[in-house]
Formats: C-alpha cells, sequence, structure tokens
C-alpha cells in the first residue's frame, strides 16, 4: 500500500520533470531525446525572471515581518492565562480554518472599498497573515519542550522578564525559529489562492505559471516548474538538516514531546 | 503544556522568597507581567484582528447589500441568499463541490491510514525515515506544479493516452480522462496525502506498540485490534483529516477550472465569477457565507458522531 501511495505521490511530479527535458515539444509519449532548449526558454524569459526575484522579495519581506511577530506572539502563549491564550490562539490560526479563497477575496474586498491599489504591500499582508499561524505552530511546540525548571530558575536568580527571554528562551529556539523562518519562505513563495486576489500588476512565480497554464501546455512550463521543485527542494533540505541538528539534544532530554492539541 | 503555568508560579513563590510578604505590590507586579505578556501578544492579535477579521466581517457583510455592477448600495437585503438558494446552477454546482470533497477527503484518509499505520508500525527505521523524509519533501512542492502535472498526465494527448495507445491497449485517446470531478478529486488526494500522512503519523505515535501486543495477547486478531484499539484511538484525527480535505477541495476554483471541465465545475468558480466577471459583490459573498455555514454544520456534526460513537472522549495512556 505505501508502495503504491509513494508511486501515486512521486510517478506524476517525476513526469513533469522528465517532459522538462523533452527535445520536441509534445507532451506524450513515446519521449523523443533529451535537450535543454525548454530550460533556455524559461530561463531567457525576462517575465519569469522579474517573477523569481518578485517572489523572493515578496516572501522576504513577510517572513522578516512575521518572525519577530510570530516569536513573541508564541512566547506570549507560554506566559498568558489559559483563557487569554486560548483566545490569542484562536485569533493566529484563524486561517487554518477558512478557505483560501474566502481570505483573499476578503481582503480585496476590503482593499477596493478603501481605494487601497492592489500592490506589493497587499501581497506581502496576505502572506504574512498565511504563514503566521505555522510560524507561531512550530515555534510554541518548541518552546513548550522548554524545561521550565531553568526558566524558573533565571527567574529567581533576579533575572527581568527580558533577559530571561533573551539569555536562556532565545538561544534554545532559535534554531526551530530559523527552521520555521526557512518553511515560511517556502510557503510564501508558493502561495496561490490569497496572491491571486490581492496582487496588482506585477507577477509571482505561480501567477506566472498559472498565466501560462491558461494560455498553453509546453515542455517550457515543465522546465519551470522542475525549477520551482528544485527550490522548494532546496529549502526542504535546509529545513531538514536545521531540525536533525537542533532537534536530536532536545530529544534526548526531554523524550515525551506533547502533543499540542490547537484544532 | 508545562510552560503554562511557570509565570504563575513564578508569581506565587516571589512573595515568601521577599523579606515582608506584601500581597499588594505581588498582585501589582502579577498584572504587570500579565500586561507585558498581552504586549507581546499584541502585534500578531491586533494584525489578525484589523487584516484579516474585519475583512472577513466586511465581505460576509457585503452579501447582505444591494448589488450594483462591480459596486454594492446600502438598502439591506436577503435578496441574494434567496436567488442563490433558488438558483438550479447554484444546486449542481454544490452537489459537484460535496461529492468531489468527499472523494477526495475519503480516498486521502483511506491511502494514509495504512500508509501511516506501516510508517508506525511496520517499516524497519531505514525506510520509515525514508519514506517519510519523501512524503515531507512532496508537502513543499507548489500547488500549481501538482495541478499542471495532473493535466499532463490525463489530457487527451497526455501522458497515459498516449502511453496506453502506443502499448496497444487502446486506439483512440480516451477523452474521459480529463473534465470531470474524478480528476479534480485525484489532483486534490495527490495534494492532501502528505498533510494526511503527517497528521495521522502525529496522532499514531503516542499509541504504543505494547497496546497491539497485549491486545494480540488478549486474542484479538487484526481486524479487532483495528475496531477495538486502533479506529477509536485515531477516529478523532481521522475526522479532522477529512473534514479540513473537504473543506480545501470543495472551497477550490482552481483545479476544477483545469481538470474539471463542464462536468466538474464547483461553487468555487462561481464565487469567482461573480466578482470578477458578473461583478455582482453580494452574490458572490452570499455564496461563501452559505457555503461556510454548511461547513460549521458539518463540522458539528462529525463531532457529534464520534461523540454518538463514544470515540471523543478517548485519551493516550501514556
Amino acid at each position: 500500500m505505501t508502495f503504491v501511495a509513494m508511486i501515486f505521490l512521486l510517478v506524476p511530479l517525476a513526469v513533469v520533470v522528465l517532459f522538462s527535458f523533452h527535445a520536441t515539444d509534445s507532451l506524450s509519449l513515446p519521449f523523443e531525446g533529451f535537450s535543454l532548449r525548454w530550460y533556455e526558454v524559461i530561463l531567457t524569459d525576462p517575465q519569469f525572471r522579474g517573477a523569481i526575484l518578485y517572489t523572493l522579495r515578496v516572501a522576504g519581506t513577510a517572513v522578516l515581518i512575521v518572525v519577530p511577530i510570530g516569536t513573541l506572539a508564541a512566547y506570549s502563549l507560554t506566559l498568558l492565562r489559559k483563557r487569554s491564550a486560548n483566545v490569542v490562539r484562536l485569533l493566529i490560526f484563524l486561517p487554518f480554518v477558512f478557505p483560501l479563497l474566502f481570505i483573499g477575496l476578503s481582503m480585496r474586498t476590503v482593499y477596493v472599498y478603501l481605494g487601497i491599489p492592489l500592490q506589493f504591500g497587499t501581497i506581502v499582508v496576505g502572506h504574512c497573515i498565511f504563514v503566521l499561524p505555522y510560524f507561531v505552530l512550530i515555534v510554541s511546540q518548541a518552546l513548550s519542550r522548554l524545561d521550565p525548571n531553568v526558566l524558573e530558575a533565571a527567574r529567581t536568580l533576579g533575572a527581568s522578564p527580558v533577559r530571561v527571554f533573551s539569555k536562556v528562551v532565545l538561544p534554545q529556539v532559535l534554531p526551530v525559529i530559523i527552521v520555521a523562518a526557512v518553511l515560511c519562505v517556502a510557503l510564501s513563495i508558493d502561495e496561490f489562492a490569497i496572491t491571486y486576489w490581492v496582487a496588482g500588476p506585477d507577477q509571482t512565480v505561480p501567477m506566472f505559471l498559472f498565466g501560462l497554464i491558461r494560455r498553453v501546455v509546453s515542455p517550457s512550463i515543465n522546465a519551470a516548474s522542475t525549477a520551482l521543485m528544485v527550490l522548494s527542494l532546496i529549502m526542504f533540505a535546509g529545513c531538514a538538516v536545521a531540525l536533525r541538528r537542533t532537534l536530536r539534544p532536545a530529544r534526548a532530554a526531554a523524550p515525551s514531546v506533547n502533543e499540542k492539541e490547537w484544532t | 503544556m508545562p510552560t503554562s503555568s511557570v509565570t504563575e508560579v513564578a508569581v506565587a513563590e516571589d512573595p515568601a522568597t521577599a523579606t515582608g510578604p506584601p500581597p499588594l505590590s505581588a498582585g501589582i507586579r502579577g498584572l504587570a507581567s500579565r500586561a507585558s505578556s498581552y504586549l507581546l501578544a499584541a502585534p500578531a492579535t491586533l494584525g489578525m484582528i484589523v487584516l484579516l477579521v474585519i475583512p472577513l466581517l466586511v465581505f460576509f457583510f457585503y452579501s447582505f447589500l444591494t448589488p450594483q455592477p462591480y459596486s454594492v448600495s446600502l438598502p439591506l437585503t436577503f435578496q441574494s441568499f434567496t436567488q442563490a438558494a433558488s438558483s438550479p446552477i447554484v444546486y449542481k454546482l454544490a452537489l459537484t463541490s460535496i461529492r468531489t470533497g468527499a472523494m477526495a477527503a475519503a480516498l486521502t484518509v483511506a491511502i494514509a491510514l495504512p500508509v501511516t499505520y506501516w510508517l508506525r508500525y511496520q517499516a524497519g527505521p531505514r525506510m520509515r525515515s525514508v519514506v517519510l523524509f519523501t512524503i515531507a519533501a512532496s508537502l513543499f512542492v507548489s500547488y500549481l506544479v501538482r495541478l499542471y502535472a495532473w493535466l499532463t498526465l490525463l489530457g487527451s494527448q497526455g501522458v497515459v493516452n498516449s502511453g496506453l495507445v502506443g502499448v496497444g491497449i487502446i486506439d483512440e485517446p480516451i477523452g474521459a480522462l480529463l473534465f470531470s470531478s474524478t480528476p479534480v478529486a485525484i489532483a486534490a488526494v495527490h495534494i492532501s496525502i502528505p498533510f494526511a500522512v503527517i497528521a495521522l503519523y502525529a496522532a499514531m505515535r503516542p499509541l504504543d506498540e505494547s497496546y497491539l501486543e497485549s491486545a494480540h495477547d488478549l486474542g484479538a486478531n487484526s481486524w479487532q485490534r483495528w475496531r477495538r484499539v486502533i479506529l477509536p484511538l485515531l477516529a478523532a484525527p481521522m475526522a479532522t483529516t477529512f473534514f479540513f480535505v473537504f473543506l480545501l477541495t470543495s472551497a477550490d476554483w482552481v483545479m476544477p477550472v483545469f481538470l474539471g471541465g463542464r462536468d466538474g465545475q464547483m461553487l468555487g468558480q462561481r464565487i469567482y465569477d461573480q466578482f470578477l466577471t458578473i461583478g455582482n459583490y453580494p452574490g458572490g459573498a452570499a455564496l461563501a457565507l452559505m457555503m461556510l455555514v454548511v461547513y460549521g454544520v458539518i463540522f458539528a456534526l462529525l463531532q457529534l458522531l464520534l461523540r454518538v460513537s463514544k470515540v471523543r472522549n478517548v485519551r493516550w495512556g501514556t
């Protein structure tokens, strides 16, 4: 069963990669030889290059905003009383329970009503809202694994709350914060459902792909898709390596990991 | 959550360590620390309220306004709701959305469950990490790339058709592979399986092997072990997974555009059209609000089902 499931998961993606190297412009079997021409087509396309730069700028800006805000929010969840923490959690995890179509549309509705032009900033806001719950989820898991005795020791030794946070809490969760930030970059790069509604004239990579798929089916889209997959995989590998390094000592110290009930 | 009580403990012990225990100042300090905790949460919560909650409220409020071409005007009315509720097209789209979402959700859970079971209890450590790693990596593959993959696989000149013709199994390409709700559901399953496996794996992790072993020692066969031990413990996470796959699939508007064709059209496309093509904002917002109510009802029914079958309050014994 697992084997069948893995084939089901991987073969379609492998086919996309395979035909990105196709020598002719057809996307059907038989396969007629290898060529890199479609990569040349896509990588020299100024629109695609522009979309990549724009996407990275959006993702970078969104993550720079989300990391400090999300870290503080996740930390506050450990300090607040249960009821207030639940209210904060409810607000932050709200994007999980609404279809993204509704979120994108509601943002667009308000911007149109207020006369705010759809632009870079509106995409960044959409992406911040979209990635914040993932970020807070991961970081608060890491925070809940911290040893409360250590924090208490710091406090009784006279450390101010700011000092406890910066000298005791932050160093321990920093690797997880970095992993969560990379994940957020990956999520932001792929985001389409909200972006479509709040984007101005400039295109992100998924919007560019969407426009291409709508018009034609050509191996150049396979090449663009493969490039995007490679980018995602690089980020995933980065996350995985960082997580492995950080989780090993933590796991040894605390064998029972709390399963968060956030749903 | 071991850390949630940390502040309270610290505040409670503070007066004892001070020379004279002044309850008033301790109370003030408690208040101050609580206030600063609120301050930490403020940017995120205020941001969510201003940039998400208010827009959502405005959006749903739009459904009660009078439609104007690409605009709205004041007299409040239920017109959009009655129109949507009495439209046979909306009815048909709703049925397709529900069918596609339910098909995708059921298939996702049905595939993810045995995979997770295998990963948790049967796989060797090496195979387990390879498969988990691959599944987690596929989580990162873009939604549009997956959609495009199925489009090129199932198209009339696509890989499946041309492959079958080439091998000689069929003479003519099968047109029916694309453009119905089935390919939409298949692509949705493809997107959802990694999420489902990871969610179910997390839920299965605390279920110790010793439970299954003791069930086995007490004479339970494998069907009874599934029925009496595994399924009751996994019912809640399975229901959650089912619900979220259903929600994401049935509200999608991109996949049905490319893979669904005319027969696979869903409500999301209708909302898209109301906003961008027709310019009837209240009409689109009313549809969205009605969908949200239906989702709420389905979620409540699932919870009720769990409660009635008495599996909701099963606790892990770890």
